[in-house]
């Protein structure tokens, strides 16, 4: 299946994420750090230029991010889409690698037969559900096709909504995520709390011996700024058929896609980008947190776009690759007023990057809504 | 090739980025960007944000700048170097090149290791998986992995291209400006790139006299680039001062649609140890700098005649050469 061969629309945004409580993204036990903490908080090495030594940045990292937003719009497909089945009631009409599987899950979690399956979107570790492109055998694909119905038109498995937009095996998502940083300002003054914790005996209600430890967090009110680039944001989800005949399909499709937006609470077109931004939103509501600790008040990020780059339609998308393309042959200045008419400015305070760790389109969107901000203050300020 | 046109490209990695291997848990990062990375990054980014054309390349005939690239490069008219980390001494480009392989190991870019742990979406805890045993027995094993990444800014690197025409240079320009919005290793979906530079190289005829003089039919030759994508295939040191004897032990069969019967020699597999070894020196003299090297009286495994790829611009250099360079250094 070729699945987006080319360019129709993209997004380039950039986003400010400000913590709320303490968020704690660990580094792993056996990652060197200079910090003497037990858990610490990841960094990412910065080294000084023409230099050995450099300095560990605190950063939120692209990969948890992305495992949020997915994870958050995972939840709410669930929360408000009807459930196709169960694995109980599913689990007869599945044979081989999928029936093993399940069978596996079963033993060894409880209640598992009662967890509710849904065509539009797939549990990514589990592996009889997961959408993989093509599907590794037969079993997996009639019970992508025919069991939880993931079908396309042409009868074949497509896949669920999730794995659409960031990805699957075998599928490249659609989303880029930039880890986020702090400001250059705050870069290497940004101070982390130390915590110390000690398990509490359940019996004596006295502290356990050897269960004290400390973790590393970043506290409440640090502010991160991370750059995004979706292809073909603007184009629709594609949805899964139900009947044989493709043309009834697509009959019904547009009744299916008025359902799916009521049901999601979308006011636009159900595409791509609406899919990210309402996972925006669910995170900054603070429906699930980042990084560890999230059942005991961590995590909570409010994120906020900046400024991005929109490009709808084949023409447009051309033409902004184009700009981009030359950049080695132009003038900054000039490439930069040609992106200009792409822009759609949000926030008028964006700080200084970084420029080793922003690429150069995060660097131009966020100078260029930095002097719209500027021209429309002076413009205000003159009449 | 009539000429021989040299550009210098270089680029800066954003994000987790790295080009590597599998080994346990953990993927490591190669020292360097091989070139195949980069010309597949090049091109896939420029077919899916230059190209109108709902076709296959292999059923399309439109002559596209991609096409030319991809003639450019059967027909030995391109080569594309690997990118290597920018040197921070600056120096002369091209010598700087050659000299990264023969220091291979001790010019490596700084790394890190970022380790992920899977979250299952089902019981919103870490993954586990039952690795041995059964029931009670079982050991349950969280799925952590880790990625090994260059940091910033050792994830600066340049590579060369170079063309026997303008018309293949003004092509495989056209197809590099769509670097910066290339996808570039693994986990490329956190690794944005940057191209920060392109220039033609100036000097190239001297440099090329300067290898000749140090060139004679006995003289030692060691590495300068390779085809090496798996990390066990560096032989780190035996790339070292002191250790430059190549051995031929193996040959690696490559799969090339143009080209099925063709063999590619990895130089890295050259520089193996093992128990057959011959020395560089039954090699005739190889032509510097050209695609189309061969290597006709090397008979050791009944082939008759070896081409090394475009791709990685392999080359072997007289040591004494590399040697001097280093000194002056």
């Amino acid at each position: 299946m070729l699945w987006y061969e080319r360019l129709s629309s993209l997004v380039v945004a950039l986003y400010e994420l400000r913590t709320v409580s303490h968020v704690r993204v660990g580094s792993g036990e056996n990652v060197k750090l200079p910090t003497p903490i037990d858990n610490p908080q990841t960094r990412i090495l910065r080294l000084e230029p023409g230099k050995a030594e450099g300095k560990w940045i605190v950063y939120i990292p692209a990969s948890s991010l992305h495992g949020v937003l997915r994870s958050a719009l995972e939840d709410y497909l669930r929360t408000q889409l009807d459930a196709i089945s169960t694995v109980g009631s599913v689990k007869n009409s599945c044979s081989g690698s999928v029936k093993s599987s399940i069978d596996k899950y079963s033993s060894s979690i409880p209640g598992f037969d009662e967890l509710p399956l849904y065509r539009e979107v797939c549990y990514t570790t589990l592996l009889f559900d997961n959408c993989q492109v093509p599907p590794p055998d037969k079993d997996k694909e009639h019970y992508l096709v025919n069991v939880v119905r993931r079908r396309s038109h042409s009868g074949h498995h497509l896949p669920c909504f999730v794995c659409q937009l960031f990805g699957a095996a075998g599928l490249r998502g659609r989303v880029r995520i930039l880890n986020a940083y702090p400001s250059k300002e705050t870069m290497e003054t940004l101070p982390l709390d130390v915590i110390t914790r000690v398990g509490i005996n359940r019996v004596t209600g006295a502290a356990e011996e050897g269960r004290l430890f400390d973790l590393e967090a970043i506290p409440p009110g640090a502010v991160f700024y991370f750059f995004v680039v979706i292809n073909n944001a603007c184009e629709n989800v594609k949805l899964h058929c139900d009947a044989q005949d493709p043309q009834k399909c697509r009959e019904e499709e547009e009744e299916r896609r008025k359902h799916y937006k009521e049901r999601l609470g979308v006011d636009r077109d159900l595409n791509y980008i609406a899919l990210f931004e309402k996972s925006i939103e669910l995170v900054s509501k603070g429906l699930v947190p980042i990084g560890a600790h999230g059942t005991v008040g961590f995590g909570n990020v409010e994120i906020a776009e900046l400024a991005r780059f929109e490009v709808c339609g084949e023409e447009g998308a051309r033409k902004f690759t184009r700009i981009l393309a030359k950049r080695m042959d132009s003038k900054e200045s000039e490439i930069k007023s040609e992106l200009r008419e792409f822009l759609r400015s949000r926030r008028a305070e964006i700080p200084e990057f970084d420029p080793n760790l922003y690429p150069w389109l995060a660097r131009a969107l966020a100078e260029l809504a930095r002097s719209k901000a500027a021209e429309s203050q002076q413009g205000g300020a003159g009449g | 090739m009539s000429q021989l046109l040299v550009e210098k490209y270089s680029i800066r990695l954003y994000g987790n980025c790295s080009v590597g291997v599998k080994e346990g848990v953990v993927k490591t990062a190669l020292d360097f960007v091989p070139a195949a990375t980069v010309l597949g990054a090049a091109a896939s980014a420029y077919l899916l944000y230059a190209c109108d054309k709902n076709a296959s390349c292999y059923t399309c005939s439109a002559q596209c700048p991609l096409r030319c690239v991809w003639d450019a490069l059967r027909q030995r008219h391109l080569a594309i170097s690997h990118f290597v980390p920018a040197s921070p001494q600056g120096g002369d480009p091209l010598k700087e090149h050659f000299l990264y392989w023969f220091q291979l190991g001790k010019r490596a870019p700084r790394k890190s290791v970022h380790a992920h742990v899977a979250i299952n979406r089902a019981a919103k805890s870490v993954q586990q998986m039952i690795a041995a045993g059964s029931g009670s027995g079982a050991e349950l094993r969280g799925l952590l992995y880790g990625d090994e990444v260059w940091a910033p800014p050792s994830n600066e690197f340049y590579g060369f291209l170079v063309a026997g025409s303008e018309d293949v240079l003004a092509a495989a320009r056209e197809v590099m400006g769509f670097l910066d919005l290339a996808q570039l290793g693994s986990r490329s979906k956190y690794c944005f790139v940057e191209l920060t530079g392109r220039e033609k190289l100036a000097g190239v005829d001297a440099f090329l006299e300067e290898l000749k003089e140090s060139w004679n039919k006995d003289a030692p030759l060691t590495a300068a680039g390779g085809l090496a994508l798996a990390s066990n295939e560096v032989q780190q040191s035996l790339l070292q001062a002191g250790s430059v004897k190549l051995r031929v032990v193996d040959v690696k069969r490559m799969m090339q649609h143009s080209h099925p019967g063709d063999r590619y020699v990895s130089l890295y597999k050259l520089l193996l140890g093992d128990a057959e070894r011959i020395y560089v020196s039954t090699l005739d003299a190889l032509p510097i700098l050209r695609g189309d090297l061969y290597l006709p009286k090397w008979s050791l495994t009944g082939v008759p005649c070896l081409k090394l790829s475009p791709l990685g611009w392999n080359r072997l250099v007289p040591l004494s050469w590399v040697r001097k360079y280093a000194q002056a250094r």
